[in-house]
């Protein structure tokens, strides 16, 4: 049977309901759960939990359009960043939603959609754009203080967008995507000819950048947004093109911040790579951190990699995915998407646990994160 | 007993109102879409490749004059079967990279020459359905095929009664034989995912989404790949190479037909009451500009007196896509777009 022919024939039965039916016994998934926000029709903005056979275990109101969610250490808190220009974060808790506090950005900042722990849970640091000044900042906030903002940093470059903590915990690695912030929208005003995108190391304990990498003058215009850092500190990042059409560079790629090699991009064919459509909207590694995903909303894909070799292993369809965070068994991605709900992908394969169906009747926004 | 089963009847239609307000609209507008626009698109598709298969096949047994007018025919309508659909990118043409096996383009690095170069070299084993799947997808499809028949010197290749002559035949016959084993399998994979759009809610939210990103997205292949390229920012930028069909003299109907394509498509999904008015007419004039492109529309870019044709293209296609992005996705009942047209 050819892929066309199972794939089609998994799609015919799943509807006569006859097809694999989400299976929490599919190994180590268990206890999984994944948290995400959505935006449905009559612009309803919450925050769903879900576990692994696709129940919804809470659901919360927001207060607008979020973006990424952080998990705590602990398993215990999670922090949901508004979507930019973010003027809120909710703290909840990872239970049961239950809110239990929110971060203001002082004026003239916004929240870039993203946030992150410091390893021990005593800190969470925000993206934040000083829009006057066109500059990055990471705000830094006491969490035992109820999140009390107790400083800021410059994050390095100009339009942060994801911020990843090292695997050690001693250092925050923030992708400065390049784009200015036009003052009127908070949203994206493109700067072709100044963009500078980067990478940048912070050292938790102060002082300036200890790291700053770019890709080169020749990518440039490639804004670097997302991230997903690998145990072995392995920073894997996923890059939307401002330039023209034609030029469609590479989009996925890894660095050592601890080395002295540039970032490398990750080669792929031409006809998969233009499935990609010079957008990466999320990374994400698999449980093992063997796998790598990468989605492009725009061109309804995602794009696996192995790791280490940065081999692409294949593309799957999905209209409109965009979130991306591991599954419960080595090798699956769970990705969600805003017109074609949650689902199971893997390399080359259709995982155990099939669908989610209910979840399908939600508007899923940019990102998931999986919790424990 | 007839008050009871009046009841009967008022009971059933309270309890499937709930139903009926949540999912079947999308059921019957996927439906509608699939029926009457998707599969039959597939299926001509399919029957126009088997055709001009089979025309190679012809031209190779008794090379003449006459086979490769029929080769001419028949690729012409197989080229403007796949651009009505061209821009549908959910389903079984998604899988194996099949869309771009059927028309690698636009074609950056020049792939379809130099793949092409590769299967003609005397020093290669006559090229088969088998090695031309093997090789790049860049001469898998319409774009070798265009060289094959179009090329300067191309037709005199086929003629002459040389080696040369037999192994472009076979290039040929093994593109075509291959394209009309792909788009039989697509048409194939549809008959099942028909199935069950009918069946599930969710197949056919999604598919019935995808349908109008898809014929969104259209638009942006049209602006983006096919015009904007070729007209550059002034008559001295202007790359008229850059443009689709050039070779088979095609252009025109590489706008036309994607625009008939869509507008069949818009009809089904927007319905033709009143609220699809600005869309279907946006829509028709685009059309009816393009038809009115120049045989020499290509050449004509080059010429500042003459490039208002191109402008007047690039307006009508704009027009077009502000009313659909505007107007297509409530008028079908979806969101469409929302991670991808947003922005992070």
């Amino acid at each position: 049977m050819t892929e066309i022919d199972r794939r089609s024939l998994l799609v015919a039965l799943a509807a006569f309901g006859l097809g694999v039916r989400p299976r929490a016994a599919a190994a180590g998934d268990d206890a999984s759960r994944w948290v995400a926000a959505r935006f449905d029709r009559g612009d309803v903005a919450t925050l769903a939990l879900f576990d692994a056979a696709g129940r919804e275990r809470a659901a919360t109101d927001l207060p607008g359009r979020a973006h990424d969610t952080v998990v705590s250490p602990d398993g215990r808190l999670l922090v949901v960043v508004a979507r930019r220009p973010g003027s809120f974060a909710l703290v909840l808790d990872a239970g049961t939603l239950a809110p239990l506090g929110r971060l203001t950005p002082p004026a003239g900042l916004h929240f870039t959609g993203h946030g992150r722990f410091s390893a021990d849970g005593r800190r969470f640091f925000t993206g934040e754009n000083d829009v006057a000044a066109d500059q990055g900042v990471v705000g830094v906030h006491d969490v035992a203080a109820g999140f009390a903002r107790i400083g800021e940093r410059r994050s390095g470059g100009t339009g942060p967008h994801d911020v990843a903590l090292s695997p050690d915990g001693r250092r925050l690695i923030v992708a400065n995507g390049g784009i200015g912030t036009d003052p009127t929208t908070g949203r994206d005003r493109v700067n072709r000819e100044t963009m500078r995108p980067n990478l940048a190391v912070l050292d938790l304990g102060g002082g300036d950048p200890i790291a700053v990498t770019d890709l080169g003058p020749d990518l440039r215009l490639s804004s670097i947004r997302h991230l997903a850092v690998a145990a072995d500190g392995e920073v894997v990042f996923g890059c939307q093109f401002e330039g023209d059409a034609a030029d469609s560079p590479l989009l996925v790629g890894s660095w050592r911040p601890d080395g002295a090699a540039p970032p490398r991009l990750w080669e792929m064919p031409d006809s998969a790579l233009a499935r990609l459509a010079d957008y990466v909207g999320s990374v994400a590694l698999d449980a093992s951190g063997r796998f790598v995903a990468a989605s492009s909303p725009r061109g309804g894909s995602v794009a696996f990699f192995e790791r280490a070799s940065g081999r692409f292993l294949g593309l799957e369809a999905m209209a409109d995915v965009c979130g991306l965070a591991a599954g419960g068994a080595d090798g699956v991605f769970l990705a969600t998407s805003g017109a074609a709900g949650v689902r199971r992908l893997a390399p080359g394969r259709r995982p155990e646990g099939g669908g989610f169906g209910g979840l399908g009747d939600h508007v899923w926004d940019n990102h998931v994160t999986r919790i424990g | 007993m007839r008050r009871v089963a009046l009841l009967l009847v008022l009971l059933l239609a309270t309890l499937a109102r709930p139903a009926a307000a949540e999912e079947p609209d999308l059921r019957v507008v996927a439906a509608r879409a699939v029926d009457g626009f998707v599969r039959p698109g597939y299926r001509q598709l399919a029957e126009a490749a088997e055709l001009h298969a089979a025309d190679w096949t012809a031209l190779c047994a008794t090379p003449g004059r006459d086979g490769i007018d029929r080769l001419d025919r028949s690729f012409r309508r197989l080229a403007d079967a796949w651009a009505r659909i061209e821009f549908l990118r959910y389903g079984p043409i998604a899988d194996d990279f099949r869309a771009e096996r059927v028309n690698f383009w636009p074609d950056k690095r020049n792939a379809t020459t130099r793949g092409l170069a590769r299967l003609l070299a005397p020093e290669a084993p006559e090229p088969t359905v088998e090695t031309v799947r093997a090789a790049s997808a860049a001469v898998q499809g319409l774009p070798a095929l265009e060289r094959l028949l179009y090329d300067p010197g191309a037709v005199e290749r086929l003629l002459a009664a040389k080696p040369e002559r037999a192994r472009a035949c076979a290039a040929g016959r093994a593109i075509a034989g291959g394209l009309a084993s792909l788009t039989a399998e697509v048409s194939a994979g549809w008959a099942l995912l028909a199935e069950a759009v009918q069946s599930d809610p969710a197949v056919a939210r999604e598919l019935a989404a995808r349908l109008t990103t898809d014929f969104l997205s259209g638009f942006q292949t049209l602006i983006d790949a096919k015009l904007l390229p070729a007209m550059g920012k002034t008559p001295e930028a202007a790359r008229p190479e850059a443009l689709e069909g050039r070779r088979a003299r095609r252009v025109r109907a590489s706008f036309v037909e994607p625009l008939v394509g869509q507008e069949a498509l818009a009809k089904l999904l927007a319905g033709t009451g009143p609220e699809a008015t600005t869309l279907l007419a946006t829509l028709a004039t685009a059309r009816s500009v393009a038809e009115g492109l120049p045989d020499d529309f290509a050449e004509s870019l080059s010429q500042s007196k003459r490039r208002s044709k191109a402008v007047l293209l690039l307006d009508a296609l704009r027009a077009a896509q502000d009313a659909a992005l505007s107007d297509l996705p409530p008028l079908v009942g979806v969101t469409v777009g929302f991670n991808s047209r947003d922005g992070d």
